[in-house]
């Protein structure tokens, strides 16, 4: 089959490569219809996030059809269309049955890579997201392999086009998260920094949950232009401001937002000194992040407020831990919890309330994936998600 | 993985945070061989094989800078030294499910070697009997044979039969975890190669680093196969080059 794979530090490559096949009992094989690029994708692209390997399908948000199943698997049919959300999750753990599944105790092939990172302590594995991660091949490729597609597979139902679907792998269910982290009561207001795929999600989500006001901010107009049109939020440019921790502040009567998204992560852009310090660090690695989207956010939030962090990071230097305490804040954070989110996610998107199909600005053939993913890095075109349909 | 280390002596260096960097060869580790590959240091290390040069140094440099901010395990010790110098680690991870039921898959014949897979190469000769086999780079290998220990009401786990050169034993103990999460399992893991008393201190001086590694996979495997009924693998997926993966 045809995929596309990292060949090393921005250098993605298109080739063929043998089907994946049925290795344990719970796996099913999907024949891809649509995957999507991510943002968290550039940073093992860029060479943030290392344990990539040199012929690495990469890809971890997709949907399709159910090809073949396995001896074990009872739920899932061939030929049924489903959904699959990025994070492989056994059901079984006890982080699994506390629907905490991104951080699923069964599923890491190669734990002893994430482990020293993390304390000790790894994670759920994800498909095309580096050995670190459980190194399991993408789903940029005709057909991609799930492990344990019982509790990993849902069933689109009809009336929820592809294109929905699509999203309510990754996109949908981390902003969704996003969103319910924050808790959300009457009268808050909520602020999304970035509004790419994940933070226009977690502005529609945080509308849906009760928001009174919801405000993006970003550069790219025609991104900001998305957020006010179909999450109805009110949008700064950071570039056209002095400082947006004064504009949230008048803009919520010097109360500041309730609670504040992070939705760019570790490759934040920003303005002024701040971000050359940590363009020059994260250069010279001495630090893997630049983090100011996420610092801002801190610095912006009422007190008592919630900060809710989506974006991926690996470390980051002069945290506001300080503005944290003292503000008496609440933080929360997680990979997505995909599977605790879905049949949710399934009903708004059956209902209209939620459909995320306006963030496929652009489709490609997985043979030119190499030039969508420098599109996509580069915003060029107004590209927000670059699909490829297979 | 809940892998606290449980009631062990604290006077041997591991250096796992440095070999989950893929630096594990160097240090203590160097001049010996392929001792350190055989115990299971090359699995990590192996994770890296064929990995560009660029993304090498980013990974150190990740890692070098996550050790400068304390964000990495300290350098703990987890190895002791039983009878004639051969190490001793143990290693402790949370499963759901209760005592019985982990008794009874830990002595089917069949779940050895599986959760020792990557580490060695088991095959049941019956009456719980189990015959090990290791192989190392330059066509180096270990072979001995265990019995079954099974004390009811106490410890269960293996151990050499006595006619052989490498001295190896594992006992598995449990404790019940708080609130209905299930039970603790603590396995303890001996492992004395040839060459008595220096043969142990050789060993022991790598660090605990591979005995670690051999005891934390098994017990992680084990949890997997009880849990969910599969050991989670990447094994014969696609790729797009043979020469790394």
């Amino acid at each position: 089959m045809r995929a596309l794979y990292w060949n090393g530090v921005n250098d993605l490559r298109v080739g063929t490569v043998k089907d994946p096949e049925i290795v344990n009992p719970h796996d099913a094989i999907l024949r891809v219809s649509l995957s999507t690029t991510c943002g968290s994708d550039l940073h093992f692209i860029d060479g943030y996030i290392p344990t990539m390997k040199a012929g690495d399908v990469i890809g971890h948000e997709f949907m399709g059809v159910i090809e073949e199943v396995g001896s074990a698997v009872k739920r899932v049919k061939k030929g049924e269309r489903v959904v699959v959300p990025s994070f492989i999750v056994c059901g079984q753990c006890w982080y699994c049955q506390h629907k905490q599944y991104s951080l699923c105790d069964n599923t890491h092939p190669k734990p002893e890579l994430q482990e020293p990172l993390l304390g000790g302590y790894p994670t759920a594995g994800i498909y095309g997201y580096t050995h670190a991660f459980g190194g399991y091949a993408g789903a940029h490729a005709q057909y991609v392999r799930v492990p344990f597609a019982d509790n990993d597979c849902f069933q689109v139902p009809d009336g929820v086009a592809d294109d929905t679907a699509l999203f309510l792998s990754d996109a949908a269910p981390t902003g969704y998260m996003g969103a319910d982290f924050c808790d959300i009561q009457p009268g808050d207001t909520v602020a999304v920094w970035g509004c790419g795929g994940v933070g226009l999600m977690a502005q529609q989500s945080a509308r849906l949950m009760g928001a009174e006001r919801v405000i993006g901010i970003d550069r790219f107009p025609e991104r900001l232009e998305m957020a006010r049109t179909h999450a109805g939020s009110e949008t700064i440019d950071y570039t056209q401001v002095d400082s947006v921790l004064d504009t949230l502040k008048e803009m919520t009567g010097g109360r500041g937002p309730d609670s504040c998204i992070d939705a760019v992560g570790m490759e934040a852009h920003g303005t002024g000194p701040q971000y050359a310090y940590d363009l020059v660090k994260q250069a010279l690695r001495l630090e893997t992040d630049r983090g100011q989207a996420l610092r801002e956010a801190i610095m912006a939030c009422r007190k008592g407020g919630t900060l809710s962090v989506l974006g991926v990071y690996g470390l980051i230097d002069k945290f506001p831990m300080g503005a944290i305490m003292n503000k008496g804040m609440t933080v929360r954070s997680a990979q997505q919890h995909g599977q605790a989110y879905m049949e949710r996610l399934l009903g708004h998107a059956q209902k209209g309330e939620l459909n995320p199909a306006y963030l496929a600005t652009h489709r490609f053939s997985i043979e030119d994936g190499p030039r969508a993913y420098d599109m996509f890095k580069h915003k060029k075109d107004g590209l927000v998600r670059a699909v490829f349909t297979h | 993985m809940a892998n606290d280390i449980i009631g062990t002596q604290r006077d041997s260096p591991s250096r796992r945070g440095h070999s989950a960097s893929g630096a594990g060869a160097g240090g203590k580790t160097q001049g010996l061989g392929w001792l350190p590959i055989v115990l299971g240091a090359a699995a990590v290390a192996a994770g890296f094989a064929g990995r560009k040069k660029g993304a090498a140094a980013l990974a150190l440099g990740a890692v070098a800078g996550a050790a400068a901010t304390g964000a990495l395990p300290g350098q703990h010790k987890a190895a002791s030294h039983g009878h004639g110098g051969a190490p001793v680690v143990e290693r402790s991870i949370e499963i759901g499910k209760n005592e019985a039921e982990l008794r009874r898959f830990w002595l089917d014949p069949r779940t050895l070697p599986q959760i020792m897979a990557g580490f060695a190469t088991l095959r049941s000769s019956g009456d719980g009997r189990m015959h090990w086999k290791v192989e190392g780079p330059l066509g180096v290998t270990l072979e001995w044979d265990t019995e079954t220990v099974d004390r009811p009401g106490a410890d269960i786990g293996w151990r050499t039969l006595s006619d052989g050169a490498t001295r190896n034993e594992g006992s598995v103990r449990f404790h019940p975890a708080p609130a209905g999460r299930g039970t603790v399992v603590t396995l303890r893991v001996t492992l004395h190669p040839p060459g008595g008393a220096l043969g142990g201190r050789v060993v022991g001086n790598l660090g605990a680093t591979p005995l670690e590694l051999v005891a934390e996979g098994a017990l992680r495997r084990f949890k997997n196969l009880v849990e969910t009924g599969e050991i989670p693998t990447t094994a014969r997926q696609p790729a797009a080059r043979a020469d790394t993966h």
